[in-house]
């Protein structure tokens, strides 16, 4: 997006610095700044200094964070509390039913690979576009999805109990890199020297084939081979003789993937073949969408790496739900890191107004003032849902406030505009989210109350 | 399987310049294509094209290409090919929030299309039956020089969805904010559509390919295009390094909001890391001193062409292209491939090379090639090399085509008049160039190519030939009547001379005429990394000096 107004584009910044943190909070960050401009605008209109104001919102909010500390709940991860605060997030962002669905589908990619006392890694969670079906097709699959298939006809569709041979080999004849050429005094010559060369990468495909033999003679099991490197349509047909399927130019972040999800190492040669190296999948399988195909390498025994395979019918459903789907996962992975969360639906800007109130009485001078705006300002959220959800602001802000001012932990019904308690309703949401609103927006708020004027001097006027 | 499959050819195209020689390019293709059943062209069209299925499992045939541009650039009327026809049921059956009965659907207007695409898009829904407006949109006068704003406005090879990459980060013909830096494209590059979506296009293209030789590459080398083509030819370099890459940087005719000391440095850069990155690199550009404050463009005698119209100049650009490419493109074993190609004219690590061009061919109605030769003064064709001229050749690739084994020899010749010349021993129309060359320049190294297909210039090409130039592209006197010049020969060639290295030392010494210090945009670059590059320009330039012997 380009924004021309310096002002504007520094709160799209603190937004956009929002989002790569947590994932979550970038309309608040937007509205929370403009409310807190707005209320310091009306003292300032009667004369207040911004730095008095500045100094108040300071205050302010070390008192909302000492608030937002009384308020979370500590819980472990449990799958029923990563599904309601997924659902709250994702719910902001598409319809209900999707979101529900798309809930279930990232906390159980979460759970799959999360592994306590380890660094959670949202990078094993591959997301993989289809352009089939529509958005509530999508899935978790516990395995690997590739968009390519195998290129011979002769090759098996689908196989159950396949070995996974991951490798970065080159198994097409291309002439060596260095200026050579071939000196030849007939044509029968000239066949020679181009079978020796082709030789060479038949060997690595026999070594291949080798290891397959020598795995899976005698039992069920098949062989998937997929490459990193190309493999030419001789040596494709070498592989199809032997009822091996093989991919070719496989994805290199894929490649470190499989071996995640499958067990096995990677090759880069065809020296040192042995079983230890195979990964093993229970399913590989082809689905082919016109010229696009798919490969599904599922059933894997204890994968490290999932797939969210996305589904919509067009390019825009398709980057909405992938848009929805990453702000899930980083919903859950807040909530792993934190080991807490926070009651949702307007609670804790309530709860935090209501603080606020207390706090401003103890305080002395002009700064009170400051402190009385910033809890005006926190207001905002729970306005906007009510409005969004249709509903009288001040209406249901007062019956907010007259439930905080007793001391309880409520928030906006979206349904009826009365309250509710967020923790029975299972709307939660991010601790770290509600931090770093909380402290970026009052940074930003007040360097951008501190500043006189603003001019606007550029590249431009030097060109030429 | 024929034995030629597997020898894929991936073109990759940067920058506004790039797509509209780029669109010339594939039209051009396209129109060479022969349909008749039974005729097997000489030309391999699988090295550059693909062959898909479409979801309404119809098979398409679209070039192998990713093409990159900024957004605003392209005026993108619906892609049938690919594209589900949409109609208003399916749009309010998409929206799952509200009920059918509650949806207005408001369309946007439909972008006005200029005459010729209308034509075109009737010819194509009418199939088979529409012989009468095949004529039309071959040859009907559709003003396409005032109509032409975007390259998409002449385009009739219809692409693959995957070809098209916008850059949402910079707009096209925003003058605010323009996108004429190199360090900007090096800086785009970073971004995830260039650097995760961009390669993941180019591997899926890979994937197809039985056994690539290696990417073409046209790019924008006075803009940020420069930047981004030398990062992903890194890239490339990386993931497929065993693939020979091949690099035109183009320089557009200069517009008067360009500004010529940023167009030269980013040219500079560019160059340098083309010297280290790819295994060829000819940049081209109509006009032969496009470092220089004032702009001239090369004059051809057969053509009356606007240099100013981007239009004209990459109609010129593409055709030398689509000639000099026929050495990777032939059908049977006699072509070079894309890196014998590269390292044949890359003696010593003189990457740069030269090429030149002679549209048309200039042979009159009844002569015949060896007549026409043995005419000949001067030299045969004019350098697309900013700079470069075509002294002291040592090693040169050409391509004929459009001359017809038939009229190698004038026909009256006696038995007695051919034994006495030893070109009749020649057979074809390689081997007769080829012993011409030999003679005529009996210290270069040649390679000739031919083919008896001339280059088709039906519309979109533009009619820029001279009123010497007849309809079947020969060459008149006296003049006659003609409606439109509907084919022509063409001579294009690659050549590894001491121009090449003139260009660079020239460059070189442009450059640092140039303080770079009032240049704002190349405020980070370092100074001392700024002189490695020139350093790396002026030792490139070194390789063409005489005291290396071949």
């Amino acid at each position: 997006m380009q924004i021309q107004h310096p002002t504007a584009s520094l709160i799209a910044r603190a937004s956009t610095a929002m989002d790569d943190m947590t994932g979550d909070g970038t309309t608040s960050t937007v509205l929370v700044i403009g409310e807190l401009l707005k209320q310091a605008d009306i003292y300032i209109a009667e004369g207040l200094h911004p730095r008095v104001i500045t100094e108040g919102f300071t205050q302010a909010r070390l008192k909302a964070l000492e608030a937002l500390e009384e308020l979370k709940i500590n819980s472990p991860p449990s799958r029923e509390i990563l599904l309601d605060v997924t659902r709250t997030s994702l719910r902001t962002k598409v319809e209900k039913e999707l979101a529900d669905l798309l809930a279930e589908v990232c906390v159980d990619a979460i759970l799959a690979i999360h592994k306590t006392g380890k660094e959670l890694d949202l990078h094993m969670v591959e997301l993989m576009e289809m352009k089939h079906k529509t958005s509530g097709d999508s899935c978790l699959v516990k395995g690997v999805v590739l968009d390519h298939g195998a290129r011979h006809p002769d090759m098996p569709k689908s196989v159950k109990n396949a070995f996974i041979l991951t490798c970065n080999v080159s198994m097409e004849y291309e002439k060596s890199e260095v200026n050579s050429g071939f000196f030849y005094k007939t044509a029968e010559d000239r066949e020679k020297f181009v079978a020796a060369e082709r030789e060479f990468i038949e060997q690595r495909v026999h070594k291949i084939i080798e290891l397959k033999k020598k795995v899976c003679d005698g039992t069920d099991k098949t062989f998937v081979v997929i490459n990193q490197k190309g493999i030419d349509p001789q040596s494709l047909d070498l592989f199809a003789r032997e009822g091996i399927i093989a991919l070719r130019r496989a994805k290199r972040r894929n490649m470190e993937r499989l071996t995640l999800a499958c067990g096995g190492t990677a090759m880069n040669s065809v020296e040192g073949l042995e079983p230890s190296v195979l990964g093993f999948a229970g399913s590989v399988y082809e689905h082919v969408l016109g010229e696009e195909k798919f490969t599904f390498v599922e059933e894997c025994k204890n994968p490290e790496s999932v797939t969210i395979l996305l589904k919509g019918p067009n390019k825009h459903t398709l980057m909405q739900t992938k848009d929805a789907v990453r702000d899930g996962l980083r919903a859950i992975k807040n909530v792993i890191d934190d080991g807490a969360v926070v009651p949702g639906a307007g609670a804790f800007e309530i709860a935090a107004w209501a603080a606020l109130q207390k706090y401003k009485n103890s305080v002395k001078g002009k700064s009170r003032l400051g402190i009385q705006a910033y809890a005006e300002a926190l207001l905002i959220i729970p306005k906007t849902i009510a409005v969004n959800s249709g509903f009288d602001a001040q209406d249901t802000i007062v019956k907010l406030q007259e439930a905080a001012e007793e001391g309880v932990t409520v928030g906006v019904d979206v349904n009826s505009g009365e309250v509710l308690n967020p923790a029975t309703a299972g709307i939660y949401d991010n601790l770290t989210v509600k931090r770093q609103i909380i402290n970026s927006c009052t940074v930003i708020a007040s360097n951008l109350l501190l500043v006189d004027e603003v001019m606007r001097a550029g590249m431009s006027s030097l060109k030429g | 399987m024929s034995h030629n499959r597997g020898s894929e050819i991936i073109t990759l195209q940067f920058g506004q310049y790039s797509n509209f020689i780029g669109t010339h390019w594939w039209n051009l293709q396209e129109s060479g294509f022969d349909y008749s059943p039974g005729v097997t062209s000489d030309i391999n069209h699988d090295v550059l094209f693909r062959e898909g299925l479409n979801h309404r499992k119809e098979v398409t045939f679209t070039p192998r290409m990713l093409l990159v541009d900024l957004k605003g650039s392209i005026q993108l009327y619906e892609n049938e090919l690919y594209e589900d026809v949409i109609t208003q049921a399916d749009i309010l059956n998409s929206i799952s929030t509200w009920s059918p009965d509650k949806v207005e659907v408001v369309n946007e207007p439909s972008s006005k299309t200029n005459e010729f695409l209308e034509d075109l898009k009737n010819f194509e829904n009418n199939g088979d039956g529409a012989s009468a407006l095949s004529e039309d949109v071959d040859y009907k006068d559709y003003n396409l020089e005032e109509n032409v704003t975007y390259w998409s406005d002449f385009m009739r090879t219809r692409y693959h969805p995957r070809s098209f990459n916008v850059i949402d980060e910079y707009q096209h013909g925003n003058t605010g904010q323009p996108f004429d830096c190199y360090l900007q494209g090096v800086e785009v590059w970073k971004s995830e559509a260039m650097s995760e979506d961009w390669t993941d296009k180019v591997r899926a293209f890979v994937e197809e390919c039985d056994c690539l030789q290696g990417f073409q590459i046209l790019s924008d080398a006075t803009s940020g295009f420069g930047g981004l083509c030398s990062s992903s030819l890194q890239h490339l370099k990386d993931e497929y390094s065993t693939k020979a890459t091949l690099v035109f940087p183009v320089t557009p005719p200069r517009t008067p909001e360009s500004n010529f000391k940023l167009s030269t440095v980013n040219t500079v850069l560019m160059m340098a890391s083309l010297g280290e990155l790819a295994d060829m690199f000819s940049p081209l550009s109509l006009s032969p001193d496009c470092w220089n404050q004032n702009e001239t463009y090369r004059q051809f005698p057969l053509l009356e062409y606007k240099p100013s119209l981007l239009y004209h100049s990459s109609a010129i650009v593409s055709s030398l292209l689509d000639t000099l490419s026929l050495s990777y493109r032939l059908r049977g074993s006699t072509g070079l491939s894309l890196r014998d190609l590269c390292s044949f004219l890359t003696p010593v690590g003189r990457k740069a090379s030269t090429t030149s061009l002679s549209l048309p061919w200039p042979m009159k109605h009844a002569q015949s090639l060896l007549e026409c030769l043995e005419q000949w003064e001067g030299p045969l064709s004019i350098p697309l090399t900013p700079y470069s001229n075509l002294d002291e050749v040592a090693v040169q690739v050409l391509s004929l085509r459009g001359v017809d084994g038939q009229k190698m020899f004038p026909k009256d010749m006696s038995n007695r008049d051919r034994s006495s010349n030893p070109a009749y021993s020649c057979t074809t129309v390689n081997e007769l160039f080829q012993y011409f060359l030999s003679c005529d320049m009996p210290r270069t190294a040649h390679r000739v190519y031919s083919s008896s297909q001339p280059i088709k210039t039906v519309n979109p090409y533009p009619d820029l030939f001279s009123k010497r130039v007849s309809n079947h592209g020969c060459v008149n006197e006296p003049l006659e009547e003609k409606e439109r010049v509907k084919q022509v020969p063409v001579l294009g060639g690659l050549h590894c001379c001491q121009g090449s290295g003139a260009m660079l030392s020239d460059l070189h010494s442009a450059v640092r005429r140039i303080n770079i210090k009032t240049l704002p945009a190349f405020l980070s670059l370092d100074k001392t990394d700024f002189d490695e590059t020139l350093e790396a320009v002026i030792s490139l330039s070194d390789n063409y000096k005489d005291e290396y012997e071949l």
